[in-house]
């Protein structure tokens, strides 16, 4: 009887929209784990895939693609099996699922950032107080109060580097990659707080449910993973 | 006329949930009550340190404390009920040698849960005191199976791991269990590795860790990793490997039963095996139990103790 219920309910992939995805679909490739369309220049938020054939059956592969916040959401609740999500995000939501891959893509840096002036006269002294604006609440909260200092954390949604140009903050708590960013709004690295790069999660629910399935997927990856990195290192 | 707001992450249920929610009951009841067990009712609130006894930082930091008028003391709504069972156990019932008791209850938690936004939820569960320990596993395992079953669980799982096995592997590490139950339960080798690199245990040991996070370490692995993880390990393996054959031969296929080490309890109180029941397309596990007898003895009442328990809510919403 599980088989059939199993079998018939796609298993769903929630892939984060964006830069990640053009080095997630290499990966998933590798897999065989294709969209039926191009979901770089889709509408749609939904698209089907292959048929994954397995001892038990056959399950229809599906895929969302939302934003890499969500991705998170989705997961958890349930309402995506798989999902591929930023260790920036996992570590600032700390979300109930398993994260059984580091797939080495999307690699960037978390980082405390600050005005050029202001960072090198050195670091804060505990008790101080300043203003931090960041999306990352939680981690930015922690740092600075593991620290001893107050922070006041100003939330913004995007383009962080421009709170301190226009003194709404002294710090910024920001994914830095290339640091180009920085260095055109004036802005140097004070600190890394954590190398960030993309990792598979999968709902606790589906893999004890659905392990027959899901543990080929991790598998496979983990090889494109690996050839991944060893092309990488060659090249 | 005023308006008043609804507590945080407090529900009230009526009309069709309400009904739902007793029949599931109900038929719950029937069955613990087959298996020869009883009701215990124990009241909403409870002396802080009962709660507290053994049942480790988590439920503190979880348990809601008020001063109590009548008696100049503190008072504490219960998070969990285990520890209500323990301290029954240990007083009011001491006097018989076997303890096999059900309970349904509302509890309720210091913080909203991160997920879903509830501070409450319908705990339902088991305690089978006295018995000693293949039997009272043995049985709770099946009960628990039973229960999935009769609550029409979707393909249900009830996966089965030892906290001696992951006590065994870790022995010679100062590091708190909480953090080790935090790396086991987020399955993430690259994590376990970056952790290791500061452990200075064997790399046998590193490596059965890392399988763990893998999510692979099933009875095959325990099987084959018998000569390099030392005794203490092995009597682990093979108690797990026989309860789990046990409950399979005592059930008729409705639940899989299966082995998977790295299963971790939701309050760190438990000590020997440890277990969490799934139902394909509910989002987490629904169904948490094990082994217990360490809070037994801080009780003052050194009896084996395993149970199990699960909300009714989260229940109902699966299937």
């Amino acid at each position: 009887m599980p088989e059939t219920i199993t079998t018939n309910k796609p298993l769903t992939i929630a892939l984060s929209k964006g830069r990640i995805l053009d080095d997630t679909l290499p990966l998933l490739k590798h897999a065989d784990l294709v969209p039926n369309e191009n979901v770089k220049t889709t509408r749609k938020l939904m698209v089907d895939g292959p048929l994954l054939k397995t001892k038990s059956g056959s399950t229809r592969i599906r895929f969302l693609i939302i934003r890499a916040a969500d991705v998170c959401t989705y997961v958890e609740q349930g309402a995506a099996d798989i999902g591929i999500v930023g260790r920036d995000i996992l570590l600032e939501h700390k979300p109930d699922v398993y994260e059984p891959l580091d797939l080495k893509i999307g690699v960037c840096r978390l980082c405390v950032c600050g005005p050029k002036a202001l960072v090198e006269k050195g670091r804060l002294k505990e008790g101080s107080r300043i203003k931090v604006a960041t999306k990352y609440d939680q981690l930015a909260e922690q740092y600075f109060r593991d620290h001893g200092i107050q922070a006041e954390i100003i939330h913004l949604y995007g383009s962080m580097e421009l709170a301190p140009l226009v003194g709404m903050a002294e710090r910024i708590v920001d994914v830095v990659e290339t640091g180009g960013t920085l260095k055109a709004n004036g802005l140097i690295e004070e600190t890394t707080l954590y190398d960030i790069s993309s990792r598979l999660i999968v709902n606790p629910a589906s893999f004890a449910t659905r392990k027959a399935i899901i543990q080929p997927i991790i598998e496979t990856l983990r090889e494109a993973v690996a050839l991944n990195s060893a092309a990488n290192t060659t090249s | 006329m005023t308006e008043v707001k609804p507590v945080i992450g407090l529900e009230d249920v009526f009309g069709t949930r309400a009904r739902e929610l007793r029949r599931l009951q109900h038929k719950l009841f029937e069955t613990y009550a087959d298996a020869g067990y009883e009701e215990v009712i124990p009241p909403l609130v409870e002396r802080p340190q009962t709660l507290n006894t053994g049942a480790g930082r988590f439920l503190e930091d979880q348990t809601l404390v008020f001063s109590d008028p009548a008696d100049a003391g503190l008072l504490a709504i219960r998070p969990d009920i285990t520890p209500q069972i323990a301290r029954i156990a240990a007083t009011r019932m001491q006097d018989s040698d076997e303890l096999k008791l059900y309970y349904s209850g509302q509890v309720m938690a210091a913080r909203p849960d991160a997920r879903t936004g509830s501070r409450q939820q319908w705990q339902t569960g088991v305690e089978c005191l006295g018995l000693s320990g293949e039997e009272g596993d043995v049985e709770v395992m099946h009960l628990a199976a039973l229960s999935m079953h009769a609550a029409g669980f979707n393909a249900p799982v009830l996966q089965v791991g030892h906290m001696g096995l992951i006590q065994a592997i870790v022995s010679e590490s100062s590091t708190a269990m909480e953090v080790w139950s935090k790396l086991l339960s987020r399955r993430s080798p690259e994590d376990m590795k970056a952790h290791l690199q500061s452990e200075s245990m064997s790399q046998d040991h590193k490596d059965a860790l890392i399988v763990m996070v893998s999510g692979q370490a099933d009875r095959d692995w325990l099987e084959s990793g018998k000569t390099l993880l030392g005794d203490e390990f092995n009597h682990a393996a093979s108690e797990l490997m026989h309860l789990v054959d046990t409950v399979n031969t005592r059930l008729s296929g409705e639940v899989e039963v299966n082995i998977d080490a790295a299963v971790m309890p939701r309050f760190l109180y438990h000590s020997g095996i440890v277990f969490s029941g799934f139902s394909a397309g509910a989002s987490q596990a629904l169904l948490h139990g094990g082994r217990y007898d360490a809070m037994m003895a801080l009780h003052g009442r050194d009896m084996p103790a395993t149970g199990f328990s699960f909300d009714l809510w989260a229940w109902l919403d699966a299937v």
